[in-house]
């Protein structure tokens, strides 16, 4: 048996008495002067068991004490006295033996009370252990609990993943079994259509694209699929497209719209359709999406809508510009009148002046007007270019200031065309005033750059001009550029950013009218704070006609036109109208045989039947009329080009005209401008 | 000073034209329209005639190429408000060449008008 601790306080008597009986026990005894060594002791120590001496003075008091564990521990106590202390059947662990004791009863007690102590904490250590197992297994239990349902979690969301590779597997499943095609064939068949179409699923992620929505966007597949719109256009486009997304996906029905898109830094006007895709098997919110690139339609409309204005405005002009004129002359001539009538006072004088000025104005934009919607004569002649840009040149460098510079470019050996010298130079002069005001301010380069341009077939400008040969006049200028806000509008009639005693808004507006009568184009780019370029084309002419540089054909016979010329029989039995019909055909560069008697006509024309590229007649002639007259040279030469004039009233109409032989019926009086035009056109 | 006669079917123009060549010291008769103004000029009392184009009933290339026959002594200006409706420009060259002296777009300035008619009296 281990070393018990057993302390034994009692008087020396007892001691000695004691440690014969307890000598297994090897008791430390305390004299009983030595209580407070004792208690002290008590205070680091912990015997399991102590003897107490009651007959000592203050014994019942120190045992009173150990039983109520005043030191920490309670030891079991031997109690020895001549009577029973009353106290002891309630205190546990506690034991009494009676003065004289017997050795061997005393040492039983102290065996058994030391036994009892042991069991007691081997009860202790396995209530503890028990205690201990316990809080092990609620802690194990809690976290099988947590672990428990963290698995519930995970199962729940692996099933539904699961479920949805299924239903997305059944779902490719079935497309491929519905069409029995391979991705592949349907990769192909969207890369053939010229329509940007991609797929994207409920989450806005592009999941398919053809190439032409890849050509659209500049990138490649793989820069496309998985992403969405914000990785792909600017935050304010993508909002938009979302949106729109949004808004198929919300109705369930097709949506269609125009829109414009930024895409590498290019505006591109687009029109999008979005299409809510709804398949059995498959999950909704899925999109198929087109677009199709219309920014060439829309300039083409706005170029188109330009084009109608000006014309509608020309024709308003044009019908009020003569009742305008009537009254601005009699605004004007009663001005005069008043200041006549009152040369002595300065201040109706003053005023009238103010007014007759505000008139004249008025006249110069009514003019302004009917030249650019065309209804004022024009003179088509082939020209050089050049010699119109050298023309103005002197003319600009006269009137701009010295802090701009003028250079002009010539990279072509000739650059005929066919046009109006006068309005030309009134579109280089406008142009460079333009580019000359643009950049008044702090100076800057005026260039003008002239070449020659191959326009194919399948060339952006081809939408706007016939494909063919073009001369191209660029003029730029270093100045403060057009914001971009505003660049649509400077072709509009009195769209002007000047003030208004500086311009009426009309130049360009007539350049392009100018321009549009020429079958030529102008363009316009400007940065603001970098300048701007305007560039005109018109179609460019071989060298002339007659002049000996043309290649010509050498079986072919020269025609007489070619020769000499359009010849003309005119025939017309009113002298006056005769010769002023005469002098105005030569003007415009015919040769004109002129004949009073349409008899004599008819005889002229059958000696000759090939000199006349086109007899011209009028109809009521004595002796033969016109319609008789176009019969009987038809009859001569069936393809000979007659035209036929007349007075209102005389029985004659055009099916008439045209089956006698006639190409066309005009009324008296003659517009010459038309009939010339006629003409030409017939003859070329 | 000149006796002329003004064929315009513009009565405020007719008027202003009158009043304005008047006050130059000419003579000035009216007539609203070419067949009124060619049965005035039967007369022959005028020395010039300022003719409008544009007229009701009897136009001015009209007018002018009878009063070439009728009247061939008489000088003739055209005149014009110019329009759109038909090629104006044509119209008042085709007058020139039918032998209308001088042909002036209203509005037209007066001093130029005066001194063509001074010129041609």
């Amino acid at each position: 048996m281990s070393r018990q601790l057993v302390w034994g306080l009692a008087g020396q008597k007892h001691q000695d008495q004691w440690r014969g009986t307890l000598s297994v026990l090897e008791v430390d005894f305390w004299a009983t002067d030595q209580e407070r060594v004792f208690k002290e002791a008590l205070k680091n120590q912990s015997p399991r068991l102590v003897i107490l001496d009651l007959d000592l003075p203050g014994a019942v008091v120190l045992a009173q004490q150990l039983h109520e564990k005043r030191w920490r521990h309670r030891p079991a106590l031997l109690l020895i006295g001549e009577n029973e202390p009353p106290f002891i059947a309630e205190w546990p662990q506690t034991g009494w033996a009676q003065e004289p004791v017997s050795s061997t009863h005393f040492l039983g007690q102290a065996q058994l009370l030391l036994t009892i102590c042991s069991q007691e904490t081997q009860l202790e250590q396995l209530r503890h252990d028990l205690a201990e197992v316990k809080s092990q297994g609620d802690w194990a239990k809690k976290n099988l609990e947590s672990i428990s349902q963290r698995i519930e979690i995970q199962v729940a969301e692996r099933t539904r993943e699961l479920f949805r590779k299924i239903e997305e597997s059944n779902v490719k499943v079935g497309q491929g079994t519905q069409h029995f095609v391979d991705e592949r064939f349907l990769e192909k068949l969207l890369d053939a259509l010229p329509i940007a179409v991609y797929l994207k699923d409920p989450a806005g992620r592009y999941v398919l694209s053809n190439q032409a929505y890849g050509h659209l966007l500049g990138r490649d597949r793989d820069q496309i699929l998985g992403r969405r719109s914000l990785a792909i256009f600017d935050a304010e486009d993508a909002e938009r497209d979302e949106d729109t997304d949004q808004r198929a996906r919300r109705h369930g029905e097709q949506v269609q719209l125009e829109e414009s898109l930024t895409l590498n830094g290019t505006r591109y006007d687009l029109y999008l359709g979005k299409i809510p895709l709804q398949m059995t098997g498959l999950e909704s919110g899925y999109l198929i999406g087109f677009a199709l690139d219309i920014s060439n339609r829309k300039k083409l409309e706005e170029r188109l809508s330009q084009s109608q204005k000006l014309e509608a405005l020309g024709t308003m002009a044009g019908g009020i510009a003569h009742d305008f004129n009537n009254l601005l002359y009699a605004i004007l001539l009663n001005l005069e009148l008043i200041k006549k009538a009152a040369p002595q006072d300065p201040k109706v004088l003053r005023l009238t002046e103010r007014a007759e000025e505000a008139g004249h104005r008025a006249k110069g934009l009514i003019r302004q007007i009917l030249t650019f919607s065309a209804q004022s004569e024009q003179h088509f002649e082939v020209l050089d270019l050049r010699d119109i840009l050298d023309d103005a040149f002197g003319l600009i460098r006269a009137s701009i200031p010295a802090q701009i510079a003028i250079e002009r470019f010539y990279l072509c050996e000739e650059a005929l065309v066919k046009a109006d010298p006068t309005q030309l130079h009134q579109v280089v002069m406008n142009l460079a005033n333009n580019a000359a005001y643009a950049m008044s301010k702090s100076g800057g380069l005026l260039t003008m750059t002239l070449e020659t341009h191959l326009v194919a077939p399948g060339e952006h400008l081809a939408l706007q001009i016939r494909p063919g040969a073009y001369v191209r006049l660029v003029i730029a200028d270093n100045g403060e550029g057009i914001p971009e806000e505003i660049l649509p509008r400077i072709f509009d009639p009195f769209f002007t950013t000047k003030p208004a005693e500086e311009g009426s808004g009309l130049g360009l507006s007539v350049v392009h009218g100018v321009l549009h009568r020429h079958r030529g184009l102008i363009l316009c780019s400007s940065t603001v704070g970098k300048g701007t370029e305007f560039t005109i084309y018109l179609p460019r002419v071989e060298k002339a006609l007659g002049k000996g540089t043309v290649n010509q054909i050498g079986f072919e016979k020269p025609k007489v036109s070619e020769r000499k010329g359009h010849r003309i029989l005119l025939v017309d039995d009113e002298d006056l109208v005769l010769q002023a019909q005469k002098e105005l055909l030569v003007a415009e560069g015919f040769e004109v045989d002129a004949c009073k008697n349409p008899t004599e006509a008819l005889g002229r024309f059958r000696k000759a039947p090939l000199d006349y590229d086109l007899v011209l007649t009028d109809q009521n002639m004595p002796g033969l009329t016109g319609l008789e007259l176009t019969r009987s040279i038809t009859e001569i030469e069936p393809n000979q080009p007659v035209i036929l004039y007349s007075g209102f009233s005389q029985g004659l109409n055009e099916a008439k005209a045209l089956a006698a032989g006639a190409m066309a019926l005009y009324s008296k009086p003659l517009n010459m401008g038309e009939l010339v035009m006629k003409i030409r056109a017939t003859l070329d | 000073m000149a006796n002329l006669l003004i064929m315009e079917d513009e009565v405020l123009v007719c008027r202003a034209l009158k009043d304005s060549l008047e006050s130059a010291g000419h003579q000035v008769t009216l007539a609203l329209d070419g067949s009124d103004g060619s049965r005035l000029a039967a007369s022959g009392q005028f020395d010039l005639a300022i003719i409008d184009i544009f007229m009701p009933i009897q136009d001015g290339i009209a007018t002018i190429m009878e009063l070439k026959k009728s009247q061939p002594s008489l000088k003739v200006i055209a005149i014009s408000g110019g329009g759109a409706l038909v090629n104006e420009y044509d119209y008042l060259e085709y007058a020139e060449a039918m032998g209308a002296i001088q042909c002036f777009y209203k509005p037209i300035d007066t001093e130029e008008l005066l001194s063509c008619i001074k010129a041609n009296t």
